[in-house]
């Protein structure tokens, strides 16, 4: 497969794909099939849990000899009492008992979509469920990558991030930015170090669900004028004066400040009154007397 | 105007519609005279119709359809129509259980009944036509204004976007028709349209 995201071939991953209602010709279904292809050539088996009437078509666009597909739409909610999957089914104890599944296999698994189980059971539970699946081995086995399929547009923003929060790549579905190309797509990737790298990406789907002439939109930051930069100097045009020459400078150093230790001073304020106290500062030697303003460093 | 509304939606005069699952919605104009479109339109290509009425009686829409040149009584008879009275059996069901005690409107059995009902009828149609029916529900916020939950109705749309997928070849079609959210004062109609559109 030509995808050059090589970033989703890596162990554990989950990535959602999402949909947009309103730009429905630029559907993941498609991508979701193109993934699903490129999963049967790499692993033992790829579980495909259907739950949107929609997916019945899948079966009739890949390769089936290693996909396991489970029809959990035809009875979503068990109103026909048939045995088959359904919303209200645990999918992980499901999986275990349908398969014979041991610990050297390799599995995928793909769920398409999401939305029937946030809607029949709950986002907070759905979450659970994707995660168990991606990050921990409670299926027996090790558990190569899982891809779901939402409809980002069908649920409320808190529900959407939180979906998106579980995952470790999301895919969203969009307009192509050129006429070239049939499909576009944003990608947000988790890696595990932390870091988010955010792709936008322009593709073509043949009919077999091939992705080919992919190219990545280069986003443009369109410079702005030095004129802008430049940092206006706010002590210009000042109607006072901010700095002394030298000769205020040394006018200042000889002002002596009030209770101040001086001799003449001492002598003056004694001769002119009797029986009251003084207070007069003198700094001892070490003390570091500091002429500057002491509330220099606060910021009035 | 029958023309014109059939090169609005790509179709030609005598092709069937196969697969579809049309949802009427409405912003400021009426839109009930699609469902008397889709209801002519699949009469005129002899595709049996399974019609649920939750809105108006049969006589309502009889007197429409032989404005428009179909007889319905006729098509009844025929075996070309079969004409479910939604709110009849809605009633039945829930004046049934009312008697329990119970608020009938939470219980999905009341729901499952008229879904087996629509389904009895298009299995029927099917068999005796040799073709897929179209099913026509007019209109579908009857069931939240009758105080279903969303969820619910968006789970009997499910079951009757499969009904017409059932089979392998010939699909049926499905004409669902929603009046004005804005109207109703909540989204729920809005997210029906959303959730289970074409």
């Amino acid at each position: 497969m030509t995808f050059t995201l090589k970033l989703y071939i890596s162990n554990g991953q989950l990535v959602i794909n999402e949909n947009e209602w309103d730009s429905s010709d630029y559907h993941g279904r498609g991508v979701l099939c193109s993934f699903i292809s490129s999963l049967a050539e790499r692993v033992d088996e790829v579980h495909i849990v259907c739950y949107d009437g929609r997916s019945r078509d899948i079966k009739s666009h890949i390769d089936v000899s290693r996909c396991k597909i489970y029809d959990g739409h035809s009875d979503i909610l068990n109103w026909n009492n048939t045995s088959s999957l359904n919303a209200t089914i645990d999918i992980i104890p499901f999986l275990i008992e349908k398969n014979n599944i041991h610990g050297n296999k390799k599995i995928a698994v793909v769920i398409d979509s999401l939305t029937q189980l946030i809607l029949y059971r709950s986002a907070s539970y759905t979450c659970q469920v994707i995660h168990k699946l991606a990050y921990t081995q409670c299926l027996g086995c090790e558990v190569e990558q899982v891809v779901c399929l939402l409809h980002e547009d069908l649920h409320d923003h808190m529900t959407s991030s939180l979906v998106e929060h579980t995952a470790s790549t999301i895919i969203k579905m969009k307009k192509p930015s050129t006429d070239q190309h049939t499909h576009g797509c944003d990608v947000f990737h988790k890696k595990i170090s932390g870091k988010i790298t955010q792709i936008t990406e322009n593709f073509s789907l043949t009919d077999n669900f091939e992705i080919k002439d992919v190219k990545e939109v280069s986003t443009v930051i369109s410079l702005q004028s030095s004129a802008d930069d430049s940092q206006v100097d706010p002590a210009a045009n000042l109607t006072f004066n901010l700095t002394l020459t030298d000769k205020e400078k040394k006018a200042r150093s000889q002002v002596k400040l009030p209770y101040t230790y001086d001799q003449q001073r001492q002598e003056d304020t004694l001769s002119k009154s009797v029986g009251e106290g003084k207070i007069f500062y003198q700094p001892d030697e070490i003390d570091d007397f500091d002429e500057e303003d002491p509330d220099d460093d606060l910021d009035i | 105007m029958f023309l014109e509304i059939n090169n609005l939606i790509d179709v030609k005069q005598t092709e069937r519609l196969n697969g579809w699952f049309a949802g009427i919605s409405e912003s400021s104009v009426e839109g009930s005279f699609l469902v008397h479109h889709f209801l002519s339109h699949s009469l005129k290509t002899s595709t049996p119709v399974c019609f649920v009425a939750l809105s108006q009686s049969f006589g309502h829409y009889n007197t429409i359809s032989q404005k428009f040149g179909t007889n319905l009584t006729t098509q009844k008879e025929t075996n070309k129509l079969v004409f479910v009275e939604g709110l009849k059996l809605l009633g039945n069901t829930c004046c049934k259980d009312c008697d329990k005690g119970d608020n009938p409107i939470d219980d999905k059995s009341v729901l499952t009944n008229l879904l087996q009902s629509i389904s009895t009828s298009y299995k029927e149609l099917k068999e005796k036509n040799g073709c897929s029916p179209t099913i026509i529900i007019d209109n579908i916020s009857v069931l939240i204004v009758l105080g279903f939950d969303t969820r619910d109705v968006i789970t009997f749309c499910h079951y009757l976007h499969e009904l017409i997928h059932e089979d392998i070849g010939e699909k049926g079609c499905l004409v669902l028709y929603a009046s004005n959210g804005k109207q109703n004062g909540d989204g729920s109609n809005e997210n029906l349209m959303e959730l289970d559109g074409p």
